[in-house]
């Protein structure tokens, strides 16, 4: 027994030890390089991000001054602690913002500088597609350059199964409609989508309902509360939209209880027509599925609705991409951050991400870039839809939690669209930041 | 007078390290919390002090009321579904009525090991609409359209949660109970069994009352953890769809992390641990007076 | 040989029955999934998608390559043992020496001290975690080892204390009385005494303390950074990405982090009875 207790004595002594000697991260800049803190919203084993890794090495080489000390997360996580990072005023130097609302916590709050005064030249601005200079600071700043377009919205239509039931992508909505019975009497599914996370509704459908129905300008008015309302027939009808498919089985019954990549399985596995997903989809398929499947996928978008203002759009928003914290503003280490961030966009950064399948808003020629199947596919995808806003990047977060939330429901048949209207109007005139 | 300074200060060395850390990680932050509940945030800024504000809000929020709800459920099937049947399957394998009890005893004991991400995952495979049982009834009854409908139904939507949670903590009140039965002297058991007695008997007037203490501390342990209950639900659902499977603690979550309403999600943590303390003291109750009868 | 005839003797068919069927069905239940997560491990992401139940057609260890290089889990590995091994130890020598103080000395703020520790059962992680969160920063604990143990014991200790105090009530008093006659001080006592006897329940502290801590997540997430500080459930975490599910590294990544508890499991599965048996919760 006297063993036991030395035994519990040396190993809390040896945890003292072995605490003290961990944990000791601050590197002094007694060495003459610049150390930058950065916490990334990235996955370095996703393949959507495998150009990043290739990136981070070829700055290190052509910068051996500047290191960089990063810090990965992922998903809610990250928001989550970057919140508490910017509780407590410990921001890093660089970090994952978004031009949109997702870091209204950050950009709101005044933490992230404004590239858009400090650095950005139009000759610089010049070297990017007009796409890339949505507003993104309710008074005009830029918080950062996107490296890509997130594309929010594509119909992927499996054309195996299509040619099998006789069928081809539909013209106008009616038309989608009435393949539903086909295709069911047939024993498939018509569209495989994933909202068991119910802002997949919102981003990937409604955004584009609206779009259509409004156009971008109606958009901005009702956002800020102009002369338009979110009670307008617009916002109203993309919502009796989306329980008029719902009610009519144009998507697969789990359509609720699915995660986007159970929605993928199914598209995958054959068993629906249609996909509705994101257009990042197409690095992971990419990476899955074999070629024959892959040549037999294409990329399509909503078809043409009744009294729609604006024709064969999709929706984008700007990826979110790299800011600088506010309280080095001034400083080399901003410079030196920028110059990270220059790297990463502009022409060296670009192209190994287009290497690796990305669409990056620098300008580059593409047709040297050799892309793989659905990668390409993207590319020309791009060029040949308009985007309009993607909902939740300009509104509020949490009045878009709960239109979501409210969504579901009514997909679910608890819910009337004009109520659902009404009340997300009410909330955003009372809180939204655009409103303010 | 020396004797009592340094029993005095022995008392103090011994429970001072546990106590000093708990008041440090556990006590302090609660007390910020209760302040904190008292306040509005904004921007990470507090910006106003409005009282008793937060709490009506929170009580009157229908989304927190499905919430208190949900871990209602939780608490009844801890304290009526995974007590009895922790004893029962205790029983059962003290009374070695199957052979290799070794081994059942490990596999029940197994899924407290798995951390509740992975046990999301796997079930989310087997009744998620891709997922095998769901296939297999396509399969079975001809129908295509076929999901678990009862993810979709608010008021039964926590069900699959519950079976889980079963399936997940039976394991450790099992083996509590079993520890304690095997304290029962072998001698009881042979008086019973030669006076003829059924086995219901025996388990109702005399395994029972021995282990009378045990599910009282049991209760009050699930009773806490049920309140707590987190980690599963958030792997499973999220408290999807809507808040069909919302519990407090996501609740609390959500207003503190998605929402940043700091003062918000503290008054929900406090109204957590009042109603805890408010339970067990019913339960510590409801015991007392049980004991009382039975003396 | 007589006590065994006697505990045998009343079974019925139907209860034999029964109870063979619900063990198996449990086992079948339990080691299903696991088995076949285990075996999915083994294909690629595609071949999860597309044919999730098969047996691997093409069998490849690649997957945890990539979960091992790019998930640093051999680091994570060794983080998750010093997090848990460390704070169980102190956990365990914490309580005790609590549950000594406050079951063997008779003080009336002893009620107190228990009913403080009590409330903490019903404290929930996520309540105290950003003010937690801002002291560490505040004081420099904040990154190190040290500031994720910490809250490890903390949130250990109600239920150690619990079960600490429930054996330690029973150890009769006679035997420290006789010890104090002989003139020996109370810490000798704790030390000698109480630790010797204790050992089933330093058993059945340390294997439920161990299993929360080992797969705690939310801790370790919000009060490190980086990777050198990272336990598995974190860097598992961050396979299970929601924007793109490569289920084959997720599944990897889940099979390395659950092996080592199972193994501890087996291994300690008896201490754990022994000590439930002794009187860990009796009272």
């Amino acid at each position: 027994m006297r063993k036991s207790i030395a035994l519990l004595l040396i190993v809390s002594l040896l945890s003292v030890s072995v605490v003290s000697a961990a944990g000791t991260k601050e590197s002094s800049s007694s060495d003459g390089k610049i150390h930058l803190r950065s916490y990334m919203q990235i996955e370095p084993t996703n393949s959507q991000y495998a150009g990043h890794n290739a990136i981070m090495a070829g700055f290190a080489e052509k910068y051996p001054d500047i290191i960089i000390d990063t810090e990965y997360a992922s998903g809610e996580a990250f928001h989550q602690k970057f919140q508490a990072m910017a509780a407590s005023k410990q921001m890093p130097d660089i970090f994952t913002v978004y031009g949109g609302a997702r870091t209204a916590y950050i950009t709101e709050a005044g933490l992230a500088l404004d590239i858009g005064k400090e650095y950005l030249t139009d000759d610089i601005k010049n070297q990017y597609s007009s796409a890339t200079w949505g507003t993104q600071g309710t008074n005009g700043e830029y918080w950062m350059i996107p490296p890509s377009l997130a594309v929010c919205h594509v119909v992927y239509s499996n054309d195996q199964l299509l040619e099998k039931l006789g069928l081809s992508f539909p013209a106008t909505y009616e038309e989608w409609l009435a393949q539903v019975s086909v295709i069911r009497s047939a024993g498939y599914y018509p569209v495989s989508m994933g909202n068991k996370d119910p802002w997949v509704v919102n981003s990937w459908l409604l955004s584009l309902l609206v779009d259509r129905l409004g156009g971008p300008d109606w958009f901005m008015k009702a956002a800020r509360g102009e002369g338009a309302s979110f009670t307008d027939t617009p916002f109203v009808r993309s919502l009796q939209i989306i329980k008029e498919m719902t009610e009519k089985g144009m998507f697969s019954p789990g359509v609720n209880q699915m995660s986007n990549t159970e929605a993928d399985q199914e598209f995958y596995q054959g068993k629906s027509v249609y996909l509705i997903d994101a257009g990042w989809r197409t690095s992971a398929m990419d990476k899955d599925l074999p070629s024959d499947l892959k040549e037999s996928i294409s990329m399509h978008v909503f078809p043409a609705l009744q009294g729609e203002v604006t024709t064969n759009t999709s929706t984008a928003t700007v990826s979110e991409g790299f800011g600088i914290s506010a309280s080095i503003k001034g400083t080399a280490k901003a410079d030196a951050a920028w110059k990270f961030i220059q790297y990463y966009n502009g022409q060296e950064g670009a192209s190994i991400r287009a290497q690796y399948g990305e669409v990056p808003t620098y300008k580059l020629d593409l047709s040297q870039v050799k892309m793989s199947t659905m990668q390409a596919k993207f590319a020309s995808f791009q060029s040949e839809h308009e985007m309009g806003y993607v909902f939740d990047a300009v509104m509020g977060g949490e009045g878009v939690s709960m239109l979501n939330e409210d969504i579901q429901a009514m997909m679910l048949g608890n819910g009337d669209p004009s109520e659902i209207a009404a009340d997300y109007e009410t909330f955003v005139s009372k809180n939204d930041f655009n409103r303010l | 007078m020396v004797q009592d300074k340094s029993k005095h200060r022995a008392y103090l060395s011994l429970l001072l390290p546990a106590f000093l850390v708990y008041v440090l990680i556990i006590l302090y932050p609660i007390l910020m919390s209760l302040g904190l509940s008292f306040t509005k945030w904004r921007h990470f800024k507090m910006v106003g002090f409005v009282g008793l504000e937060n709490y009506v809000a929170i009580l009157t929020d229908p989304s927190f009321q499905k919430s208190m709800w949900n871990n209602v459920q939780i608490m009844l099937v801890s304290v009526l579904g995974q007590i009895p049947l922790g004893i029962m399957l205790a029983y059962l394998i003290f009374r070695q009525w199957v052979k290799h009890t070794k081994f059942f005893e490990m596999m029940i004991f197994l899924p407290i090991t798995i951390s509740s991400v992975v046990v999301a995952l796997l079930w989310n495979r087997v009744f998620s609409p891709v997922g095998i049982y769901t296939s297999l009834i396509r399969t079975i009854t001809d129908n295509p359209d076929y999901v678990v409908k009862i993810f979709e139904n608010r008021t039964f939507a926590m069900v699959p949660i519950l079976v889980v949670l079963l399936w997940q903590h039976t394991s450790l009140y099992m083996v509590i109970f079993l520890a304690n039965l095997q304290r029962i002297p072998e001698s009881v058991f042979e008086a019973a069994t030669l006076d003829g007695a059924k086995e219901f008997t025996i388990i109702r007037s005399i395994v029972l009352p021995q282990l009378a203490n045990v599910i009282f501390t049991c209760s009050v342990l699930a009773i806490s953890g049920s309140l707590k209950s987190f980690d599963l639900v958030f792997a499973m659902t999220s408290g999807g769809p809507v808040d069909y499977t919302s519990v407090m603690a996501l609740y609390l979550y959500k207003q503190t992390f998605t929402f940043n309403n700091y003062g918000y999600g503290s008054a929900v943590s406090i109204i957590i641990v009042l109603l805890s303390v408010g339970l067990i003291t019913f339960v510590r109750y409801v015991y007392a007076k049980a004991q009382r009868k039975y003396e | 040989m007589m006590q065994d005839t006697l505990r045998t003797q009343k079974i019925n068919k139907g209860w034999k029955l029964f109870s063979y069927a619900f063990l198996i069905f449990f086992t079948f239940l339990t080691l299903g999934p696991l088995i076949w997560m285990t075996y999915s491990s083994f294909k690629l992401n595609g071949e999860i998608m597309m044919y999730p139940l098969a047996l691997p057609k093409h069998a490849t260890l690649a997957n945890y390559a990539r979960a091992i290089e790019f998930g640093n889990l051999f680091s994570a590995f060794k983080n998750s043992i010093v997090y848990s091994a460390v704070s169980t130890c102190l956990t365990v020598l914490f309580s005790l020496s609590a549950g000594f103080a406050l079951t063997k000395f008779g003080y009336k703020s002893s009620k107190f001290y228990m009913g403080t520790f009590t409330l903490g059962l019903l404290i929930t992680v996520n309540s105290v975690i950003t003010p937690l969160f801002i002291m560490e920063i505040n004081t420099g604990l904040y990154n190190t080892h040290l500031g994720v143990i910490l809250p490890y014991i903390a949130f250990g200790l109600p239920m150690a204390i619990l079960i600490a105090s429930s054996f330690i009530r029973g150890i009769p008093d006679a035997l420290i009385e006789a010890a104090l006659i002989d003139g020996a001080k109370y810490g000798y006592i704790f030390f000698t005494i109480i630790l010797m006897i204790s050992t089933p329940v330093m058993a059945t502290i340390s294997v439920l303390t161990f299993l929360s801590n080992w797969n705690e997540f939310l801790l370790v997430f919000t009060l490190t950074s980086g990777e050198a500080m990272r336990s598995l459930p974190v860097t598992v975490n961050s396979f299970a990405g929601r924007l793109n599910q490569d289920y084959g590294l997720q599944f990897s990544a889940l099979v390395i982090a659950t092996i080592p508890m199972f193994v501890f499991y087996v291994i300690a599965h008896n201490s754990l009875v022994k000590g439930f048996g002794e009187g860990a919760i009796k009272e």
